[in-house]
């Protein structure tokens, strides 16, 4: 009896998963004539690195990093383009059909990014391919570069902070051949402490140019506390690669004047509450009606006296 | 497990031990009342006790209020009055985070009606299925326009007109923005109902939601639980997770990225999916953020963003548009 039962939930659980399955992400095909079309931007190294800038400003939060598989844990599942059944499945026409109309939870970005930066996205997704081959006329980008692979550890992190025109610079140095050398590529984040995150105030997805250095424009009308210090959190995105690299450094933003609400009531319940005017002219009257009747009984006693 | 199970009193008392052990790290850690769990000076410098904690000391193991295990020197575990920390939660609840003002942006564009915020409300705050703190409904303007889901919490006007009539000071606004209710105080009057002109309070009509167990829970005001039968309760602003440093229940469960939740003294809110930080007034300049009926003077903290750019098309009992509901 009792297995029966375990076989039937078995059962009733298989079929209750089915269409998260049906779902799975292998499973979403677009039309054959969507599929063999072209990507509109033409695969280079350029749009490539435009493609990534775009992709972790919008894509990254769901799909995650390319490879790590870090991507949200939603039904189905936010594909990780560094799986090679992903590109074997999809043509860079579906991918592009795919960005462009979305499907549950995956949205139409058709409506939020321009053709350019969906042809990017769809470069920079297909450099992931190990299968792919860029035509001839193209610039393979994972040429490596000869700093790329040759900097190495160990790697320091550096702040500037120019108050006069409100920008922070981040230096990344790593050490080629017993000297510093600078890091190029690399993602810094620059932000701003808040309560529940940072504010970041870099460009989505910048990454460090041929000095190892990112700037940013800091916001100085920022309100940040009584006193107008905000706290700048700096520290490199890859920590596979550099390791924990962080620094911090003082802001000087604007104070902040925090609201004070005045609590008036309609109705008073305790006397913190309670009008003062009010409680005055209650207590006169009262005052007032007590010594009116004193006085009466005071000269009734007065009359009797006379009386006798 | 067999243990609990075998005695289920003893767990019970173990759980609220456990209980007032949690909140008491909380509001010894957040609002200065050190000394009421534990001992004086060891609570603000984690970092030094931890670290000249003798290996001999023995460490018990307590379940905090929201579920999760701590531990605990057994040398600082110390049993306290169940009045003293309803007490000092009221107090704390009242007083409110200082030097804040909450405020909350809700991207209509993004919502799909997942109601996944709905869910992990009521389930927060121990709401029967017809009470919401915050609902999801269905709006089309007029005729010939888009019709578009809209989640609608309480406003946390900074003009309440429902704290204004209630007679005996149940309901209040903090010096952080929030509107809460005081379960113990309500007299299920339901003159705060009929002054909210954005209908977000609701009853207690019935036995709360898991009465029975609740029993014994001490009440936090910050939290609403337990519920009371013939009082009123709604939206809290999650305060008892902002205490913590915690994005509210409905910010951080939707999955499409529609709240945002921040410090309007920081002019910074998160978005509850992405955790990604963005400017308040830049967020509302960029994208005509509104608030609803702004004519009424109330005041509001939650803001909406118009149903423009809509990453998914309305779609609602497999169709496309409202024609067979109401509408103005
Ligand atoms: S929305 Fe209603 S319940 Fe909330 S603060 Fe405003 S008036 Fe009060
Ligand atoms: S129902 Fe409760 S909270 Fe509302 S006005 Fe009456 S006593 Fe105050």
């Amino acid at each position: 009896m009792k297995t029966k039962t375990i076989t039937i939930n078995i059962l009733a659980v298989l079929v209750l998963m089915m269409p998260f399955s049906l779902m799975a992400q292998s499973d979403w095909k677009v039309s054959d004539a969507k599929r063999k079309d072209s990507n509109p931007i033409a695969y280079s190294d350029k749009s490539v690195k435009a493609g990534k800038v775009v992709f972790l400003a919008n894509c990254k939060s769901c799909h995650g990093d390319v490879g790590k598989n870090n991507g949200l844990p939603l039904i189905p599942k936010p594909t990780d383009f560094g799986e090679q059944a992903f590109h074997d499945a999809n043509t860079e026409g579906s991918i592009f059909h795919k960005i462009t109309d979305g499907r549950a939870t995956m949205p139409a970005y058709g409506a939020i990014l321009s053709e350019q930066q969906r042809g990017d996205v769809v470069n920079y997704i297909r450099s992931f391919d190990a299968n792919f081959k860029p035509t001839a006329s193209a610039q393979v980008v994972e040429t490596p570069k000869s700093n790329d692979t040759e900097v190495g550890a160990p790697y320091f992190l550096e702040v500037k902070v120019d108050e006069a025109n409100s920008e922070v610079s981040a230096i990344l140095m790593g050490t080629f051949n017993g000297a510093k050398a600078p890091v190029v590529d690399a993602e810094i984040f620059i932000g701003i402490k808040r309560y529940f995150n940072n504010l970041p105030i870099m460009e989505a997805g910048a990454i460090t140019n041929e000095e190892g250095v990112i700037k940013a424009i800091y916001p100085a009308d920022l309100p940040s506390g009584e006193k107008g210090i905000g706290e700048l959190v700096v520290y490199v995105v890859d920590q596979e690669k550099f390791g924990e690299l962080n620094q911090s450094a003082e802001l000087k933003l604007i104070a902040t004047h925090p609201s004070h609400f005045s609590e008036t009531r309609a109705l008073w319940a305790n006397r913190g509450n309670f009008p003062i005017w009010l409680l005055v002219t209650y207590l006169s009257m009262v005052l007032i009606a007590w010594g009116v009747m004193g006085k009466v009984v005071m000269n009734l006693f007065k009359i009797k006296k006379i009386g006798n | 497990m067999s243990d609990n199970n075998s005695n289920p009193k003893s767990r019970r008392d173990f759980l609220k031990i456990g209980s007032l052990i949690g909140i008491g790290a909380v509001a010894a850690g957040a609002a200065g009342y050190a000394g009421f769990a534990a001992q004086d000076g060891k609570e603000g410098h984690g970092g030094e006790a931890e670290s000249a904690l003798s290996d001999s000391e023995k460490k018990i193991k307590v379940l905090t209020e929201d579920g999760q295990l701590a531990e605990i020197k057994a040398s600082e575990l110390s049993p306290v009055q169940k009045d003293q920390y309803t007490s000092a939660l009221q107090e704390q609840g009242r007083e409110g985070i200082p030097g804040k003002h909450w405020v909350m942006v809700i991207d209509l564009a993004r919502c799909r009606n997942v109601r996944a915020c709905m869910a992990s409300c009521q389930n927060a705050h121990h709401l029967r299925e017809e009470q919401h703190h915050i609902n999801v409904l269905r709006m089309q303007e007029s005729e010939h326009t888009e019709p578009y889901f809209m989640p609608k919490p309480c406003f946390h006007c900074d003009n309440p007109p429902c704290t204004k009539v209630c007679p005996v000071d149940a309901t209040f606004k903090r010096q952080d923005g929030i509107v809460l209710i005081d379960n113990e105080r309500c007299i299920g009057c339901r003159f705060c109902i009929a002054a909210c002109p954005y209908s977000a309070r609701v009853f207690n009509w019935f036995e709360p939601k898991n009465h029975e167990e609740d029993e014994d829970l001490l009440y936090n005001v910050e939290l609403n639980v337990p519920q009371k039968k013939g009082t009123i309760s709604k939206c809290l602003f999650s305060a008892d997770r902002l205490r913590e440093g915690k994005l509210p229940y409905c910010v951080s469960a939707c999955p499409n990225g529609v709240y945002y939740f921040g410090d309007l003294n920081e002019d910074a809110v998160t978005n509850g999916t992405s955790g990604e930080t963005t400017r308040f007034s830049e967020l509302i300049r960029k994208n005509a953020g509104y608030t609803l009926l702004p004519e009424l003077g109330t005041k509001p903290n939650v803001y909406y963003l118009p149903p423009k750019n809509r990453m998914f098309p309305f779609e609602y009992n497999g169709k496309t548009t409202l024609e067979d509901e109401h509408h103005v």
